[in-house]
């Protein structure tokens, strides 16, 4: 009875706090947006209120509770310290377990409360949501009770069992504070180890690893991932998540962890609260002296001199006591521990990623990524703690009758706020140094280690004076933490869910430097923007200062009050504030949105509308065929532009007459002109042009067509492909189309049902489509250049070097195709060092920053076995020569292919094999992009469906022989795996159904996992030498034009393979077929001779994906091996395996008995993933006797 | 000499409570005693004063200098002892004095060490002053309280209720080194103890719901009741009748009997004695004029 009595007034109590009223009208909020705004998480599943989305929306807003909890906690708990009713309601009759129960009952009710009503939010969301009706699923109350029987109601017993224990035990709330950290802690550092698709990981990481980050992950999100990772878009609209395997455990532990909490606080915590800490008793004895009088000393008063000795004593005094004490120390600690674990995880994987070496800008990006976070909860702690340290300390009065001015005393928390994040980051770098140093790696970048004060600090500094204000305007200091947390979560990483979008209305939006750095150019391209962005910011918190200076609360005055009393100085000084905020926000504004063509993300498809609804009518028109092009590419590295002219001819291929040409550009051209015409329309806007011929274009005749490109990049422009140093540019940067291009026009039926366009025509793809013409395809080309730039630079592109020469500072390369290439080239240039070896009569040349020197043999060695094995198995390289040149990590890929060009990404250049366990990518990156010499350069395929199949799977399978020749069979085990993950998630984020392989159109999870995996079967099924042979002759007949599709790869694997096999290759390639293998039982026993006998029992079942996406059974009958092994098949090597046959599966449930000589370990089904099997745990056992 | 005039002072917060009505006073050298009950006004009127809040109406003038427009003037000379206060926690008292000693103005450390151990020896603070504040008892905290005050030229100091807590010797201490500086500046002594301010101050005034009721010399204000101040002894039960019989200034107990003062021109009946006035008296009569 008096327990319900003091819930009411909990009740009461909480309810009435602003801040609750607050934290309720935003989740409810968020839930209604986070289901609204499709684009956020949702893309991963194609109803985006189905099982699997409102699972994920559960987890993540459990996750968004901790902060009201935290808030709770200390509301609830500390109310009676920091209003001194505290001896009151102790020695009140009220019993320990009432107390207790009611106030932890409270916390953790208003926490469920939230999230419950958030749930609320979003089921509300999706009655209101005005998105595509297609993608809303049926209301089923099962799919919203699940997650919170399984998610939102142990993570809210758990966060606030764990957070009310910490209240309760140390009365402080920065304990509580440093809690919630820790228990973001856990859920981050499992996120980041799995790959959390909540951080952009597009695959989870192994099983091993998950299997342990399972358990750490307080809010059950990644045993939640790990069950979904692989269902197919079907399945996840009803997916119930299974409450066994990890996600039993996880709930088990931490509820058990949560209930331990409770308990031990309970008996620790005592009513009898008098301070029991032992007094260090400091001795005074003996410290005899003269007796001094008290005498009036002479003051002085605002002069400078004075004013900075105050303004010392008070930043040192505050200082000190911030660093000096436990719970700073204790968040520094967890800031190193955060720090080097990334440090450590990222430079030790293992996978298939490979590891870097601990380069400062890796470390950086880790540091520049985690610090806004970590960096802004210290600020909006020590904001509150310090603005309101005298006034809590009830020191108030005295300090604030001392005659220090105002100015001092903000001038002093100001700077003492900003030394918090000086010091985080002065921390972050000694950790990255210290970590540099012990790993073994000194070249340490030391000037850009510096330039974090500025790059990550200002942003942080400029939160320091947000918060200084807002606690200068608010009446409470958690008041104040919670309104400066919000509204800067709010304005930063939640921004998209309030569908704010343009910089200037983004408060403190200063972009990130994470990720901006390459060694080529340092921050380069992105320095100004920053500069501009952070003195925008850094003018509008002058403007704050001063009026957070304005309402500094001195004496008594609550809440805010108008200081009316401006002198003439700060009136002018507001005024000029106003100007240059003005001024830099025009700038800014001017060059975003008048420049720059700006569109929020719902103007985005404006362009693809237009250009469809103008242009359809000439989708029609034959794309005349180029079939020379050569070009003068000027770079002007420093000014970040460059000038290309093209003079190309065109021929038309078609057997009509050709009277008009409609052109495309998608870099807006300088000019345009084909002889014999005249251009009937140049449209400005959409970068289109029309051309009407003046006398018809017979078949086989040609015209020429001359362009000129002026581009450069600008501050609020970025163009990556031209740079002071590391320029890229792709003829596809700048060509333009000579037709009416299909894939502008948008493909989402329901954007173009609001636009009201027409439907697109579902094309079913068959094999006739195959046989079509492709609009736009890799032509084959006369190709030349001229390329110049900068003196200190360095160029090159596809074709033999003709001649080389400097004019006027300017260095100067023509190079000229022998014979015809891809039109596919790409302009290189750089500050590079040259590498240059002849192997089998081709030039070797690797071009690479001098700095990037730790590979460059082991890249020579691999360009030399790679083309080994192609030449001999798949006919001869075509060029004389081969250039492997690096570009920046803003190319974005690992690498690129061009003809006798090959570009590698920096990243690759600063991988380290130094780790005998680590997976070596800079091999599988390598052979991969030299592989596609042939295939896709060589080989070009029609632009076609299973274009990709040809040129993407084929480069995979030359990567798995090739790597297993150099490497061995473990490593490409690891990669198959890998492989195999890839295919399943891929294929369970994906939004159309699976298409058969080799219809594949741009699924890369089939181009590159499913390919990788069915080739390698094939390799097994029918051998190496025949699937090479089939190769080697597709190579030979269509090495002319673009015009090998899928359909030919298949005739001539049929051609050589024996006849029984092709059921399976069309199993693997023309149908969807998946299994699901597993090693039942396995027992063996020890015969007389010596030998062991082991029995076996196996389950083997198949699938087949219809085109609705449904999975169903099929009959399996096919040789499948079986292996015995000493080790785990994923460290094995050839030499330990003790058994491998191929057996005959054709049933459901089948037993096998063997012989071998020696005791066995492992038994394994299908060892080397052959087949597209969703569980290959099950696939390996550990025999018993 | 110092002078603090203040004139027709009101402060009314924004709950609608009216905390000074009309204050004036003119306050020079000396010990001032300020007497009143509690909620009488004393607080609000030595905050406004330490310029920790601002007055609704009224002026003070300090040495001729308006400090309601000049905040910081006075602050240059002022020593000021809250009625509460905490400190911060972990440092030491000496360092803690230091600190204060630096945001009074005073620019040479030699001469802050020298004042801070001075006061520190004065206020027999001395052999703690390497604790922490925040561990001291309610004595000790109060003299540290006082020897911060006292940092720095101090021309107006106030002490807001500093007696409070202390036990008889510590504030006989507290009074000799208050009583010592009130030579040579002005100390306002707010209390409610009246002993204090018989002890201690040359001059006085007896707030009550926000006015000065009376102010004077104590030895002036006292001679005004001679003759006035009758005593009886009675018994519990009777107090109510005597009560509404006669004009009773004060009770107190006394061995389970009680003692009343009444005052009155002449004998207000058989049984009362004349006896000499106090202070007290003077306190009690002018509070219950008011009513």
């Amino acid at each position: 009875m008096q327990l319900i009595k003091l819930l009411q007034f909990e009740w009461r109590y909480h309810s009435k706090q602003r801040s609750f009223i607050v934290f309720l009208v935003l989740f409810i909020l968020y839930g209604a947006l986070a289901i609204t705004s499709e684009r956020q998480f949702l893309e991963i599943s194609t109803k985006y209120n189905d099982a699997f989305n409102l699972n994920l929306l559960s987890g993540i807003i459990s996750l968004g509770v901790l902060f009201p909890c935290i808030f709770f906690s200390i509301n609830g708990l500390l109310r009676d310290l920091s209003y001194k009713s505290e001896e009151i309601v102790f020695s009140t009759g009220l019993t320990k377990i009432k107390f207790f129960t009611s106030r932890f009952l409270a916390i953790f009710m208003f926490t469920l409360l939230l999230s419950s009503l958030s749930m609320l939010g979003v089921f509300i969301g999706t009655l209101i949501s005005d998105s595509n009706p297609e993608v809303l699923h049926t209301f089923n109350f099962l799919h919203y009770l699940w997650p919170w029987i399984i998610l939102i109601l142990p993570n809210a017993f758990i966060i606030s069992a764990l957070l009310f224990s910490a209240t309760l035990l140390s009365r402080n709330a920065i304990v509580t504070y440093i809690i919630g950290v820790v228990i973001i802690g856990f859920y981050w550092f499992s996120a980041f180890t799995i790959n959390s698709p909540l951080m952009g990981g597009s695959s989870l990481a192994s099983p091993e690893i998950i299997s342990k980050a399972a358990l750490i992950d307080i809010f059950g999100l990644t045993p939640f991932f790990e069950q979904t990772q692989f269902l197919t878009p079907v399945e996840k609209n009803d997916y119930l998540l299974s409450f066994s395997g990890h996600l039993l455990w996880n709930r088990m532990l931490w509820i058990a962890l949560a209930s331990l909490s409770l308990i031990v606080s309970y008996k620790l915590f005592s009513f009898r609260k008098i301070n029991s800490k032992s007094k260090k008793a400091i001795s005074t004895k003996g410290d005899t002296t003269t007796l001094r009088l008290y005498a009036a000393v002479k003051t002085e008063s605002s002069n400078t001199k004075m004013k900075l000795i105050t303004f010392w004593s008070l930043v040192k005094i505050d200082f000190k006591s911030t660093l000096k004490s436990i719970p700073f120390l204790a968040l520094i600690l967890i800031w190193i521990a955060a720090l080097t674990f990334s440090f450590y995880y990222s430079t030790n994987r293992i996978e298939v990623y490979g590891s870097p070496y601990p380069t400062t800008d890796l470390l950086l990006g880790f540091i520049l990524e985690m610090l806004p976070v970590f960096g802004l909860l210290l600020v909006v702690f020590y904001s509150g703690d310090l603005v309101w340290k005298t006034r809590s300390h009830k020191f108030n009065g005295i300090i604030d009758a001392t005659p220090v001015q105002n100015s001092v005393f903000f001038g002093s928390k100001l700077v003492v706020l900003t030394l918090i994040p000086v010091v985080l980051i002065l921390v972050s770098l000694l950790t990255g140094i210290a970590f540099q140093l012990m790993s073994g790696y000194f070249d340490l970048n030391i000037p850009l280690y510096l330039s974090t004060f500025y790059y990550g600090g200002l942003q942080l500094m400029l939160y320091v004076i947000f918060c200084l204000f807002v606690q200068s305007m608010v009446s409470n200091k958690y008041l104040g933490m919670v309104i400066s947390g919000l509204v800067i979560f709010l304005f930063g990483p939640l921004s998209g869910s309030i569908a704010i979008e343009h910089p200037l209305l983004l408060f403190n939006n200063i972009p990130s430097m994470a990720r901006a750095y390459s060694d080529f150019t340092d921050y380069g391209h992105y320095i100004s923007k920053f500069n501009w962005i952070g003195l925008h910011w850094s003018i509008f918190s002058g403007l704050l200062v001063l009026l957070s200076y304005k309402f500094w609360k001195r004496g008594l005055a609550k809440g805010f009050k108008v200081k009316t009393n401006w002198s003439l100085k700060e009136k002018i000084l507001v005024g000029s504030l106003l100007l240059l905020f003005s001024t830099s926000g025009g700038f800014i504004f001017y060059n975003t949105n008048i420049v720059n063509d700006y569109t929020t993300s719902s103007e985005a498809y404006d362009f693809n509308e237009n250009y469809e609804r103008k242009y359809k009518k000439y989708d029609a028109l034959t794309v005349p065929k180029l079939v020379s092009v050569s070009t003068k590419m000027d770079l002007f590295p420093d000014e970040n532009k460059y000038s290309v002219r093209a003079e190309n001819t065109i021929e038309n291929y078609s057997s009509t007459p050709l009277t008009e040409i409609f052109v495309t550009a998608k870099t807006p051209l300088s000019s345009l002109q084909i002889e014999n015409s005249s251009q009937v329309f140049h449209d400005s806007i959409l970068n289109t042009y029309l051309f009407r011929l003046d006398a018809p274009l017979l078949p086989n005749q040609r015209l020429k067509l001359s362009y000129q490109v002026d581009k450069a990049s600008t501050t609020f422009n970025i163009d990556n492909a031209i740079a002071k140093n590391g320029s890229y540019i792709k003829s596809a940067h700048f060509s333009p189309f000579l037709g009416y291009v299909n894939r502008f026009e948008i493909s989402d039926p329901y954007e173009r049902e609001t636009r009201g366009l027409p439907e697109l025509e579902n094309a079913v793809i068959t094999d006739t489509n195959l046989g079509k013409h492709a609009k736009f395809n890799y032509e084959s080309v006369l190709f030349q250049t001229v390329i110049s730039t900068n003196n200190n630079q360095m160029a090159f592109s596809s074709g033999e070097l003709i001649k080389q020469w400097e004019t006027d500072g300017r260095n100067y390369y023509h190079y000229k195709s022998e014979g015809k290439i891809d039109n596919l080239v790409a302009y290189f240039s750089a500050k590079y060092q040259v590498e240059k070896v002849e192997h089998r009569g081709i030039n070797i040349e690797l071009y690479h920053l001098p700095e990037h020197y730790r590979n460059v043999s082991e890249m020579i060695n691999v360009a030399k076995a790679t083309i080994d094995y192609c030449s001999d198995n798949f006919g001869a390289y075509p060029h004389k020569y081969l250039r492997i040149g690096e570009v920046s990590t803003f190319s974005g890929s690992n690498g690129q292919a061009m003809p006798g060009v090959i570009s590698i990404n920096e990243w690759i250049f600063k991988k380290s094999n130094e780790n005998p366990e680590s997976f070596n990518v800079i091999s599988r990156v390598l052979v991969h992009e030299i592989s596609h010499q042939w295939w896709g350069l060589l080989l070009t395929p029609k632009q076609i469906e299973g274009a990709m199949f040809i040129s993407e799977s084929l480069a995979k399978y030359t990567e798995t022989v090739i790597l297993e020749k150099l490497y061995g069979k473990a490593m490409v085990n690891r990669l198959s795996e890998y492989t195999l993950r890839k295919y399943f998630s891929g294929r369970s984020r994906a939004n159309l159904p699976e298409p058969a392989l080799y219809l594949t159109a741009h699924q890369q999870y089939l181009a590159y996992s499913k390919g990788a995996i069915s080739l390698n079967a094939i390799r097994k099924l029918i051998g190496e030498k025949e699937l090479n042979t089939a190769l080697k002759n597709l190579v030979t007949k269509y090495n002319e034009g673009a015009t090998a599709t899928s359909l030919n790869l298949l005739e001539e694997l049929y051609e050589v393979a024996p006849l029984e096999s092709h059921t399976l290759i069309d199993d693997w390639l023309k149908r969807v077929i998946t299994y699901d293998l597993a090693i039942e039982t396995a027992t063996y026993k020890k015969l007389e001779n010596n030998t062991y006998e082991f029995k076996v029992s196996v389950s083997a079942k198949r699938y087949q994906t219809n085109e609705n996406g449904r999975e169903d059974e099929i009959n399996i009958n096919e040789l499948i091996s079986i292996g015995v092994f000493e080790n785990h098949p994923k460290n094995t090597n050839k030499s330990e395996t003790l058994y491998l046959k191929s057996q005959l599966i054709n049933a459901e449930e089948m037993a096998f008995t063997f012989i071998v000589n020696e005791i066995p370990k492992y038994i394994s089904i299908d060892p080397y993933s052959t087949r597209l099997d969703r569980n290959v745990a099950d696939n390996v056992k550990l025999i018993s006797e | 000499m110092n002078t603090l005039k203040i004139e027709n002072l009101s402060k009314t917060y924004g709950n609608g409570v009216n905390a000074l009505n009309n204050v004036n006073l003119t306050i020079s050298n000396g010990m001032f005693g300020l007497l009143g009950p509690n909620g009488a006004g004393k607080s609000s009127l030595m905050r406004t004063l330490a310029t920790l809040q601002e007055p609704t109406n009224g002026t003070i003038v300090f040495n001729d200098i308006d400090i309601i427009k000049n905040p910081q003037d006075i602050r240059n000379h002022l020593g000021y002892l809250p009625q509460e206060f905490g400190v911060y926690p972990k440092i030491s008292a000496y360092q803690l004095l230091d600190h204060i000693a630096v945001l009074k103005g005073i620019a040479n450390k030699k001469d802050r060490k020298e004042q801070v151990l001075a006061l520190l020896q004065q206020t027999n603070l001395y052999q703690h002053r390497k604790k922490s504040v925040s561990t001291f008892s309610g004595g000790m905290r109060q003299r540290f309280g006082i020897a911060q005050a006292l940092l720095g030229n101090p021309k107006l100091v106030i002490v807001d209720e500093p007696t409070a807590g202390l036990d008889p010797e510590e504030r006989n201490r507290f009074h000799n080194l208050l009583s010592e500086i009130g030579e040579n500046v002005i100390v306002l002594l707010s209390t409610h103890i009246v002993e204090d301010v018989r002890n201690l101050c040359s001059k006085m005034a007896i707030m009550g719901e926000g006015q000065i009721i009376s102010q004077g010399m104590p030895s002036k204000l006292i001679k005004e009741l001679e003759g006035k101040i009758w005593q009886r002894t009675i018994l519990k039960e009777d107090l109510d009748a005597f009560k509404t019989a006669f004009n009773v200034l004060s009770t107190h107990l006394h061995s389970g009997n009680i003692q009343l003062n009444v005052i009155s021109d002449t004998r207000p009946e058989k049984g009362f004695e004349l006896v000499n006035a106090d202070l007290e008296d003077v306190y009690f009569s002018t509070l219950n004029t008011k009513k």
